[in-house]
């Protein structure tokens, strides 16, 4: 494939080109109260150009690789539409590497059987449970061949293997539906889902116990966050507004995203890690064909970079990142995340506890959006008074000014868990869901403002 | 033709056979931070096909039709895990409507025309206020979407579908203020300069930041955000939720759920959105379906796999993706208007705020039917008159008792949202804001 789309390059009429080429398999199943709903088994192939002309991008998308050639030349009268204002790319590496990430039994290579028999089990001990009358839990393995090449000379290859199991119980009562989630899963071997029967039970507990959980009094609160949310946090407050596409060509947006600029405390590092293995922000090579690597975004209270792609990188005279992600041969590639944390602290998670006279402990989420100002959803909580947790609290919608936060970050635990991802992913420009990881430790943070009735 | 060839070998093995074929051309341009970024174009196609064997049925779908052998032998192996499936698939001698899906004016336009429209879109905003950092996007799709089973279906739908998008973003010290407007619908039915007009409307309180304290006040959901106000009641009437009892609404037909002003339709067959279409993704015709009627819960959405279950018959609400097999989901979702104008609503508010754009609405505990958001725009009112724009402020609440005994008034005006909503106007009495600090 390589060669071939080499060759197609070679003589390409434009000031730089790429093709990247995909095969993507998948298995998914879907469960609700009535056990397992649908089987799907999904295959794609395809082909992506994108073509420099006079300071414009063009783009092709494809299914039929015989016409690559074809789509070339679409993609540079595209290109031509309209003579643009970019540059090019300065110089970057250029890499050939055929990568395969080895993980024990990969779930694409089990039978069709196993899966269903292990992840009917875990359905079926949930709906065990009497206040439990329907489920939404998801299955999806799949494996991701992508080779990318270009017109510099890069050739590389990445073959990778996911899972993502996602249980999530539904309890309901009197018109009242709570739901829990557990997720599995990541960059992983299909045993690594075996073995969880109690887990599961507990899961089924936990969701059951939403139902007796009185709903939060709206307000504002210093709020422990778990490192679900920490992660959640780092990842759509922060991260996003991290990703340079905007900034690169918003003057004004720049002066805020100013490196050497002081957003919290000494206590407060985050980092975008590429090379973070066995989740799904590993990513060996980028879709630009960099190797992907570990950023500092704040490190120690102080904005050290931002993330790039070659676009941004040069518009801003900075170094790339490694950070342009496509969700798959249909689309371009954008500035995105890959595994997305804070860095953990020195005191424990019960000292942090102690510490607040008056609070909420949110645990884990069940989404969020970002930007400026962002908003997350909780799965439930504890009021926390005179540094001990007391009552059970539901419906949490965690909000704050992404700016405002930083600065009320104001203990980070010594504890530190990248969360398995699950089903999930990020969004952004219309590709979704793209696979990330993202997590940190246990964090304190002032003034929080929690949504209620 | 591969359609043919998928639902003769399956059919040699499977008791019953379903095939969705569709392909499309979709071509976009780009604008970012008032320069053209990118002109794209993606030739898509896949065939998904369902096999029932053994009363069950399993789904496999792929984009290389060159070797269909591991389509057919994929459904087969996915129907042996697959649910219990015994209804019959439709056999294509029921009425179709006549729905428009095919518009020329979308599918002609030209990417050089394309990139015309997004450069007069800059120069509108650019040239009424030089602070903002303008992205702009015009996208058009030509299609066919196929589907045939072994029952004696075979319909096909030439499809186009348009949209257009303007993205302002205004960034000042540590204020990074961000709002959009857009229409899409399956013709260029619309003025894409009328959305960029609209826009610069909204803007005009942009600057001036006004705090609001925590309290109850009156919401005011724009036609823009009536989705975001609907997204758990379109989720507590899909017959799958009701079928397995996790939705508010399961066991409620007949009830009173809202308000008598409250009328919600849904109708793929009225050409007015981008989900119009005569039949749905499985071939069952589309119709008109009063889903809540003067605040009376008159039906549920369902395929046949849930209308099965339900021991009713399907409604047409079939969606699917190349990779999902169907389940049920709204198409065109109509609000019926009420007596006043959105402007004399406005007018008669004492204090409140006008939500133009929110987020996160879809994060709670949706099938109960609550709704938790963010205001991400949203104009204080006082004594009836716009003062400013609120930042970080949040709502919640269940949205029966919103659209039931806290509905102050529907507006007589009513605007397409989404590309698929008709939407007028909706107040909501004494909500509770939780604002900063």
């Amino acid at each position: 494939m390589k060669s071939y789309l080499q060759n197609v390059l070679a003589n390409a009429p434009c000031d730089y080109a790429e093709f990247r080429y995909q095969e993507f398999t998948s298995t998914l199943l879907v469960f609700d109260g009535d056990g397992l709903k649908d089987v799907a088994l999904n295959s794609a192939r395809g082909g992506f150009v994108r073509a420099l002309v006079n300071g414009q991008f063009g783009v092709a998308s494809f299914e039929d690789l015989d016409r690559a050639a074809e789509y070339l030349e679409k993609a540079v009268s595209l290109a031509k539409v309209k003579a643009g204002s970019f540059g090019g790319f300065a110089p970057a590496e250029v890499n050939v590497d055929d990568v395969e990430i080895d993980v024990p039994r990969p779930a694409h290579r089990v039978d069709l059987d196993e899966k269903v028999a292990v992840v009917s089990k875990y359905n079926d001990i949930l709906l065990g449970h009497d206040r439990i009358p329907s489920t939404d839990t998801r299955y999806r393995d799949s494996h991701d061949y992508r080779v990318f090449v270009n017109t510099e000379g890069t050739a590389v290859s990445v073959k990778t293997p996911r899972l993502g199991l996602s249980l999530r119980p539904l309890a309901s009562e009197g018109g009242v539906v709570q739901m829990a989630i557990n997720n599995y899963g990541g960059i992983i071997g299909f045993d690594h889902v075996l073995g969880r029967e109690a887990e599961v039970e507990e899961l089924a507990v936990r969701a059951a116990s939403l139902l007796d959980a009185e709903p939060v009094t709206g307000g504002t609160y210093d709020v422990v966050a778990d490192p679900v949310l920490t992660g959640i946090f780092a990842h759509e407050a922060f991260g996003h507004t991290a990703e340079a596409d905007d900034a690169a060509q918003d003057e004004k947006l720049r002066e805020i995203m100013t490196l050497g600029r002081r957003f919290g405390s000494e206590i407060l590092s985050i980092v975008d890690d590429a090379t973070y293995e066995g989740h799904n922000g590993y990513v060996p090579y980028d879709d630009e064909g960099l190797r992907g690597r570990k950023k500092y975004l704040i490190k120690e209270g102080v904005l050290t970079g931002l993330l790039h792609d070659r676009e941004t990188a040069t518009r801003m005279a900075v170094e790339p990142t490694g950070n342009a992600r496509a969700l798959d041969y249909r689309h371009p590639p954008l500035v995105r995340m890959t595994s997305t944390y804070i860095e953990p602290g020195d005191i424990s998670f019960d000292e942090m506890v102690a510490s607040v006279p008056r609070g909420i402990y949110a645990r884990r989420a069940k989404g969020g959006t970002g930007g400026e100002t962002f908003t997350f959803t909780a799965e439930d909580g504890f009021l926390i008074e005179n540094g001990k947790l007391t009552k059970h609290l539901r419906d949490l919608k965690l909000q704050g000014n992404l700016f405002r936060t930083l600065e009320n970050i104001v203990a980070v635990a010594n504890d530190f868990v990248m969360p398995e991802e699950g089903m999930g992913g990020c969004g952004k420009g219309g590709q979704s869901p793209l696979p990330v990881s993202c997590g940190g430790p246990h964090m304190l943070v002032k003034n929080v403002q929690i949504g209620g009735r | 033709m591969v359609v043919e060839e998928i639902l003769e070998r399956a059919g040699r093995k499977a008791d019953k056979a379903e095939v969705i074929f569709s392909e499309y051309e979709t071509t976009s341009v780009k604008f970012k931070a008032g320069e053209l970024h990118q002109a794209a174009v993606i030739d898509g196609r896949g065939a998904g096909l369902r096999a029932f064997a053994g009363g069950r049925v399993g789904y496999a779908s792929t984009t290389d039709l060159g070797d269909i052998n591991d389509l057919v032998e994929g459904a087969l192996a996915a129907a042996k895990f697959g649910r219990k499936a015994e209804y019959e698939l439709p056999d294509g001698t029921a009425e179709y409507g006549d729905v428009k899906t095919f518009d020329d004016a979308a599918a002609k336009i030209s990417p050089e025309a394309m990139v015309a429209l997004g450069e007069q879109a800059l120069e509108m905003i650019m040239s009424a206020d030089s602070r903002y950092v303008v992205d702009v996007e015009v996208d058009r799709t030509v299609g066919r979407t196929r589907i045939a089973n072994t029952a004696g279906l075979d319909r096909s739908q030439d499809r186009t579908g348009y949209d257009f998008a303007a993205i302002v973003r205004r960034t000042a010290e540590d204020d990074i203020f961000y709002h959009y407007d857009y229409d899409a619908s399956v013709a260029r039915d619309f003025d894409e300069m009328a959305i960029v007009r609209r826009l610069l409307e909204t803007l005009k309180w942009a600057d001036d930041i006004v705090d609001v304290p925590t309290g109850k006040m009156d919401l005011i959901f724009d036609p823009a955000e009536v989705p975001t106000l609907l997204f758990p009641v379109v989720t507590c009437v899909n017959g799958a939720y009701v079928a397995d009892d996790s939705s508010a609404l399961a066991g409620r037909l007949g009830e009173e759920v809202a308000d008598p002003r409250f009328t919600m339709i849904d109708d793929a067959t009225d050409g007015f959105g981008f989900m119009a279409g005569s039949f749905d993704g499985e071939g069952t015709p589309a119709r008109r379906t009063a889903v809540i009627e003067k605040g009376v819960l008159k039906s549920y959405l369902t395929d046949l796999a849930t209308a099965w279950r339900l021991g009713t018959a399907s409604t047409g609400h079939a969606r699917r993706t190349l990779t999902q097999p169907p389940s049920p989901g709204a198409s065109n979702v109509i609000v019926e208007p009420g007596e006043n104008t959105s402007a004399q609503l406005i007018a008669d508010t004492k204090i409140g705020l006008l939500l133009l754009h929110a987020a996160g609405g879809s994060m709670g505990n949706v099938r109960s039917g609550e709704l938790s958001a963010a205001a991400a725009y949203a104009l204080k009112i006082e004594n009836g008159e716009i003062v400013g724009r609120v930042k970080d402020c949040i709502f919640g609440g269940n949205v029966f008792e919103m659209l039931g005994r806290r509905l102050r008034a529907i507006s007589s005006d009513t605007r397409r949202s989404e590309g698929r909503y008709m939407a007028p106007t909706v107040v909501v009495a004494d909500q509770t804001i939780t604002a900063k600090g």
